[in-house]
């Protein structure tokens, strides 16, 4: 893992000085809120219904032990004994107060973490695949690139006060599990032809009001200009995205408006004018930066673990876990565990303190000291050796951490919505919960298989909905909710936005509705083999809209 | 119609509101309730005060009606924050009631 250098531990340490002066500025009247506003967004805090919250920056969605200790006992200590993870690989508190708020930056810079840049018109998080340096089909691991991003963005001068956020993300496997598409960058990891590693470049990808996917505008980037063409294409959208409307301020605008030919060319020609610049990094920082991310001293297994076959056979639910919540790892012998934040009828992304201490507890012992967040908002245990697996599930169930739900219809991804968000029009989590315990978690999720369904409590979409196999967006219409649904979406490598089935359903009748268009889908199917997805590109709407809207 | 005064408390963000004696308290049911349109002008104008006295942030009025014997707020939203977060959020509840529903 990254571990801060000096640089680091200062300038963040140096962050959380200045704002508990901030913070006792305001409590004192000397700043009104009008100028505080701006700067404790620029710390992660947020003011929504019932308080303050605090949005933790976890990069690539990368944890040790020790950091989610320290954020299970920062929930503990300065909330209400809980945290939510979200769509962007990132924690948030939904109780702190704002007193509180200089000490708990002062506990996550002693793990080195923070909340710079949860926030504003700045270059967020950078996101990543949850399965990086662990996963079977991966091509090299992206988390170094995300790193020098991150290194590189951070109080970056001139892209502090960009037109809108701004959204990277770094995959380096061909599935692509960090939804590049629906980001302001994406960089896809793919080796070329001469057999070197670099990256193709997707631009003006985004969700919210004006869903949109984004181009490929350069087939193969090599590594060393990753930031001198960063560079370029945030000085194009610097220039020239739309600050004078909030709303078509998001670089994804310009590519539309202007077409990602022409925005290829003005990123080209500004690439070609600074490439040979400062940007260029040198290969020996590469190597000292994936040097923090070398992977973990794994002794060779057998491919199949005798131990974890044996329990498969005796005990059902494990084998259905196994299955389910286990994808292959590039060392043999092991895998990579999914800890499902989804229990049936619970909160998606929630975790206890306590839940995150048990996690803790076992990455340090059966997966090299490391958690991974989702942004399905699920954690990840990257490197559990096959014959560990019977003892993970055996402590992950004691503590109500093991559905075996992973991408099944119960693994909804859901934002805050109304019960929280100050921006939202209709609630989402309990429409995920009702929805989770309609289809449960027997056989009946099974033989529905992969389906994804997301949730978003306004047209802003942190639920992603856009890009869901089912996508639900809650509204408000006359004083009631109401709730739209989309089908088709997809955020992988095949991305596409979700189309609209027609009008909106109650509260009451959204869980029916959902139903019917997953047994829609089970009728139509031509077999197992076909998901949802693939069904639905196949014969398009008209069967799920003759169901849902059949009396009319 | 009647209304009430909702604020958010500076120190801590909690949703408050202002009562009878003029200080901020969490319940709804225990809030100031404004008829007319000169009550509410003076009620926001002493909300206005204790914005600049850096005690709340962000006064707005809430419009109320009674129903079941309970203060309503007339919006599920401001029902929401009058109210809570209308899911078991904390994590008590996650391990009492749905905790066998976990595994
Ligand atoms: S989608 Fe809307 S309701 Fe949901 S978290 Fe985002 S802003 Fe809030």
């Amino acid at each position: 893992m990254y571990r801060y250098d000096e640089f680091d531990q200062t300038f963040v340490a140096a962050r959380v000085t200045q704002f508990r002066d901030q913070v006792a500025r305001r409590l004192s009247g000397e700043l009104t809120e009008e100028q505080f506003r701006p700067l404790r967004l620029m710390n992660g805090v947020y003011l929504q219904l019932h308080a303050y919250m605090l949005r933790v920056a976890i990069p690539y969605g990368t944890l040790s032990s020790r950091q989610l200790r320290k954020l299970a006992f920062i929930a503990r200590r300065y909330d209400k004994g809980y945290g939510h993870f979200t769509t962007r690989q990132n924690i948030q508190y939904n109780w702190p107060a704002l007193v509180d708020c200089p000490d708990i930056l002062d506990e996550l810079a002693s793990v080195e973490m923070h909340a710079i840049q949860t926030s504003g018109n700045c270059i967020r998080n950078v996101t990543s695949d949850q399965f990086a340096g662990a996963s079977a089909d991966e091509i090299e691991d992206p988390r170094p690139y995300a790193e020098i991003l991150r290194q590189w963005s951070s109080f970056h001068p001139e892209y502090s006060f960009l037109p809108r956020k701004f959204k990277i993300a770094v995959n380096g496997a061909a599935k692509d599990r960090a939804a590049l598409q629906v980001h302001d960058i994406g960089y896809q990891i793919v080796r070329n032809s001469d057999g070197e590693t670099g990256f193709a470049v997707y631009v003006g990808g985004g969700l919210g009001r004006t869903p949109l996917i984004a181009h490929k505008i350069r087939d193969f980037l090599p590594k060393a200009d990753l930031l001198a063409y960063t560079d370029a294409i945030l000085r194009v959208y610097n220039l020239e995205g739309r600050r004078d409307n909030k709303y078509k301020a998001r670089i994804k605008i310009l590519v539309h408006e202007k077409g990602p030919d022409v925005i290829a060319a003005e990123v080209e020609a500004e690439f070609a004018n600074h490439r040979d610049a400062a940007l260029t990094l040198p290969e020996r920082d590469i190597a000292r930066i994936e040097a923090y991310f070398a992977p973990p001293d794994l002794h060779a297994r057998d491919a199949r673990s005798a131990v974890a076959e044996a329990r498969k056979a005796k005990d059902p639910a494990f084998a259905r876990f196994a299955s389910q919540n286990v994808a292959p790892h590039k060392t043999p012998g092991y895998g990579v565990v999914t800890i499902s934040l989804k229990p049936i009828g619970g909160i998606p992304g929630d975790a206890s303190a306590t839940d995150m201490e048990v996690v803790a507890s076992l990455a340090e012992r059966f997966s090299a000291d490391e958690i991974r967040v989702a942004h399905e908002q699920n954690l990840v245990l990257p490197h559990v050796a096959l014959d560990d697996l019977p003892a993970v599930f055996d402590e992950l169930a004691a503590q109500g951490l093991a559905a075996a739900n992973v991408g099944l219809v119960t693994d909804i991804i859901s934002c805050p919505g109304l019960d929280f968000c100050a921006l939202a029009t209709a609630r989402s989590i309990p429409v995920a919960q009702r929805i989770s315990e309609r289809f449960g978690d027997g056989a009946r999720a099974d033989e529905i298989g992969e389906l994804r369904i997301n949730i978003s409590g306004c047209i802003n979409a942190c639920g992603h909905h856009h890009v869901a196999h089912i996508g639900i967006l809650g509204l408000e219409k006359t004083g009631a909710e109401a709730y739209q649904i989309t089908l088709g979406g997809s955020a992988d490598e095949s991305c596409a936005v979700g189309s609209l089935t027609g009008r909106g359903f109650s509260s009451e009748g959204i869980v029916d509705a959902v139903e019917k268009v997953v047994d829609t889908y089970l009728k139509i199917r031509i077999g197992r083999d076909e998901d949802f997805l693939d069904a639905f590109r196949r014969v398009g709407m008209k069967p799920f809209k003759e169901a849902l809207y059949a009396s009319e | 119609m009647t209304q009430v005064i909702s604020a958010n408390r500076l120190v801590d963000g909690r949703v408050v509101y202002l009562s009878a004696d003029g200080s901020w308290g969490e319940a709804i049911d225990a809030a100031r309730l404004f008829a007319t349109a000169n009550e509410t002008e003076a009620g926001l104008a002493a909300a206005q005060e204790d914005v600049a006295r850096n005690l709340i942030i962000d006064p707005f009025l809430v419009g109320v009606a009674f129903s079941g014997g309970l203060l309503r707020a007339g919006s599920l939203r401001d029902e929401i924050r009058a109210r809570g977060p209308t899911v078991g959020y904390a994590p008590t509840s996650i391990s009492g009631a749905s905790a066998a529903k976990r595994s």
